[in-house]
């Protein structure tokens, strides 16, 4: 049975939607902490995956719009 | 998130099982639990404490660890062979996630053997139940769900014991206060963010190979940049937490000496604290001088680059003016409507007279020449306060550097009192005492070295960061060269500009709560304090570091009494938990324990606006809960109790307040 998602401080996401005015900086950031919230007090928690996967998801669907 | 109830069995003084229903309700947001000391009050708080976190933080000397935590009559009334057990329940609503249902029962059992001995079980068995659709399964993962709630490192800013409020200001509690604004705003998340994306771009950056000879310079530098950045950050973590522990045992050996038997040495830590409290306020001082001396010489330096240019263009302007060289100011609408009227000012008809009319239509023409006369006149007005501005400028940097001086002066004096104090201490015939002594001061020194260190570390990691920045960027721009690396080059350039942002992001946002925090504490305090022509402001510094100044500028946080710390205490938990926008139950013992009879209406009348969003759970005494204050918050009050200790047969019963 899985937990339900965290819930990011407000105060971040807001702060993340008024400064960043590119969309994939801007759902990468989110879609990092999100990472980050869930697995916090893991110690050493196995991020490298995740971020790679996260880089190149936003990083193609950038290349493809161009 | 709410506590829906609390349900005690057998758990120190509540024999059997008791059940306190907590107001849920978002106007009724407070629960009134009245008690005399004894009743079993805190012990409340600390079942709360223990079936979350399975420590009780607020223990009494009554009911020290030593003492079982099942009740001592259940415990005696056990047959022989038989099992028996304390058990807490903590139920809690989350409203803003559709009043999703959590449930968390602590237990520990005990067995009594044939021969009338008693064993506890050494461990407590802990259940999570939380609601998932209309199902309520046990979850596994109950430190993840706790933290999700009320994370064990924040919970003494929403569980506390309002006697030991004002200890929070007491001491030099600022890295507390500012681990407290870290926690409960989530700034761990950027913090944890930024490293592992920095990791993950620079081993990105590591698949690029034999691009070019410059691609391979910079991939170079870079490797022996982050060699040197992964070191530096280890160094500085090491030497922070050397820092604390140096700290702590200062801490250690003061209260110690605070408490000794001999008076002398009593005196001489008094004086000390006060002494300490004086050079801290001094430093403070000085750092604002020399912060205002920097921000006068940024804000003027460029006039007074350009003085010289400023004053020989005034002078120009004086000089054309006298000589009738700028030409006239000609309102070039005011000829026009003339022109058009076929009247001039002086009443002659232009429609007749033509030479009239060709005076006006000459006007006109020159009218747009006539403009550089409002555009000298707006230089001559921009320049003029530069002028003046850099007039004052020696004379306030002078002063300054005065103020600088003398308050170095001063400090220097509170030192060499301080080097007095310790000299007498170390001069007392109680060995333990000189070697306490001696132990400080070495400690002392260690503490100036490493506050320098890490400092510098600080400072070496900034500078190593924005030289990778800088290299980062090139490297991009050389990347931009090849085909084969497209796709590798994007993904350094998305993973640096996030880095960029989410550093900004956190540094605005440290200094936004840090700024907010300040200015409702200030708010509340200024309120709250019954004292109010005395004092004038309160300031978190950028090492959350408290201040407190009266109406003479000065810093008095040390002379606040007790009852005053409470309420700045109170007040930055109330600021804390508005600006974080961390949404937990604050449940508080004794929190008007310290303060005068006079003052706690005015502290009950304000302090249910100031938590009116957070369900507040209250622990009172009845000289707290005074009818005069129980009238002031009874709209804001959902439910009452009363607890009562019946001596016989040692057990507190909970009833409904007023039965």
């Amino acid at each position: 049975m899985s937990i339900p998602r965290l819930q990011i401080n407000k105060k971040i996401l807001n702060e993340i939607d008024k400064q960043i005015d590119e969309e994939s900086v801007r759902e990468l950031s989110k879609a990092l902490l999100q990472f980050e919230l869930e697995n916090w007090r893991i110690e050493y928690p196995r991020y490298t995956d995740f971020f790679e996967k996260q880089l190149t998801i936003y990083c193609r669907r950038k290349l493809q719009k161009q | 998130m709410k506590i829906q109830s609390i349900e005690l069995e057998n758990y120190r003084q509540y024999r059997g099982k008791v059940c306190v229903e907590i107001s849920v309700s978002p106007t009724k947001n407070m629960t009134i639990i009245q008690g005399v000391n004894g009743a079993g009050k805190t012990n409340m708080l600390n079942a709360v404490d223990w079936c979350l976190y399975g420590k009780e933080d607020h223990l009494s000397k009554y009911d020290s660890k030593q003492q079982p935590i099942i009740n001592d009559a259940e415990l005696r009334n056990t047959k022989e062979g038989q099992r028996t057990g304390a058990c807490v329940t903590v139920k809690m609503i989350d409203e803003k996630d559709n009043n999703r249902f959590y449930q968390f029962e602590r237990s520990i059992g005990a067995k009594k053997d044939m021969n009338n001995k008693i064993a506890i079980d050494r461990g407590t068995d802990f259940h999570v139940h939380m609601q998932i659709g209309k199902d309520v399964p046990e979850i596994r993962e109950t430190e993840v769900l706790l933290n999700r709630i009320l994370p064990h490192g924040v919970k003494h800013f929403f569980f506390f014991d309002g006697e030991q409020l004002d200890e929070f200001f007491k001491e030099d509690k600022s890295a507390k206060v500012g681990e407290a604004i870290f926690d409960v705003s989530q700034l761990y998340l950027l913090d944890k963010t930024i490293e592992h994306l920095e990791k993950t771009t620079s081993s990105i950056r590591n698949e690029i190979k034999g691009e070019s000879p410059r691609v391979d310079e910079i991939q170079e530098k870079i490797k022996e940049i982050e060699g040197g950045l992964e070191n530096t950050r280890t160094t500085k973590k090491e030497k922070e937490g050397r820092l604390k522990a140096v700290k702590g045992k200062i801490n250690d050996i003061e209260i110690k000496l605070r408490d000794s038997s001999e008076s002398v040495v009593k005196a001489l830590q008094g004086q000390r604290e006060n002494l300490n409290e004086r050079l801290k306020d001094l430093e403070g001082r000085i750092e604002t001088v020399k912060e205002q001396t920097v921000d006068n010489l940024i804000e003027i330096g460029p006039s007074i680059c350009c003085l010289r240019a400023v004053n020989a263009t005034i002078h120009q302007i004086e000089k054309k003016a006298e000589k009738g060289d700028i030409p006239p100011k000609i309102a070039r609408t005011f000829v026009r409507e003339l022109l058009e009227k076929g009247e001039c000012i002086c009443g002659t008809s232009t429609k007749t007279n033509t030479q009239a009319k060709q005076r006006l239509e000459e006007l006109l023409k020159r009218a747009k020449i006539s403009e550089i006369y409002d555009a000298i006149n707006n230089l001559k007005y921009e320049l003029n306060p530069i002028k003046e501005r850099t007039g004052s400028f020696i004379e306030d940097q002078s002063n300054l550097r005065k103020s600088i001086f003398s308050t170095e002066q001063e400090r220097d004096r509170v030192k060499q009192e301080l080097q007095e104090v310790s000299t007498k201490l170390q001069g007392i015939n109680v060995e333990e005492i000189v070697n306490l002594e001696i132990t400080r001061n070495k400690l002392k020194e260690e503490e100036e070295t490493l506050v320098r260190e890490t400092s510098i570390l600080g400072q070496t990691i900034e500078n190593a960061r924005r030289t990778i920045d800088t290299l980062n960027k090139e490297l991009q721009q050389e990347l931009t060269k090849s085909k084969k690396y497209t796709e590798v080059n994007e993904k350094l350039r998305l993973g640096n500009t996030t880095l960029k942002s989410l550093s900004d992001i956190r540094q605005r946002l440290i200094d936004d709560i840090r700024n907010l925090i300040q200015e409702k504490t200030k708010d509340y305090f200024l309120r709250l304090i019954w004292k109010k022509e005395t004092y004038r402001d309160v300031v978190i510094d950028r090492n959350y570091s408290i201040s407190v100044i009266n109406r003479l500028g000065s810093e008095c946080l040390g002379t606040l009494s007790a009852g005053e710390r409470q309420i700045l205490a109170l007040s930055f938990l109330a600021a804390l938990r508005e600006a974080s926008g961390f949404d937990a139950p604050i449940v508080i013992d004794t929190p008007l324990g310290r303060i005068s009879k006079e003052h706690k209406e005015n502290i009950a009348e304000l302090l249910p606006q100031f938590l009116k969003e957070a369900q507040v759970t209250m622990f009172m005494t009845d000289e707290e809960y005074t009818p005069k204050v129980r009238e002031l918050i009874s709209r804001n009050v959902g439910k009452e109790y009363e607890l009562a200790y019946d001596e016989r047969s040692s057990q507190t019963r909970v009833k409904v307040f007023g039965d």
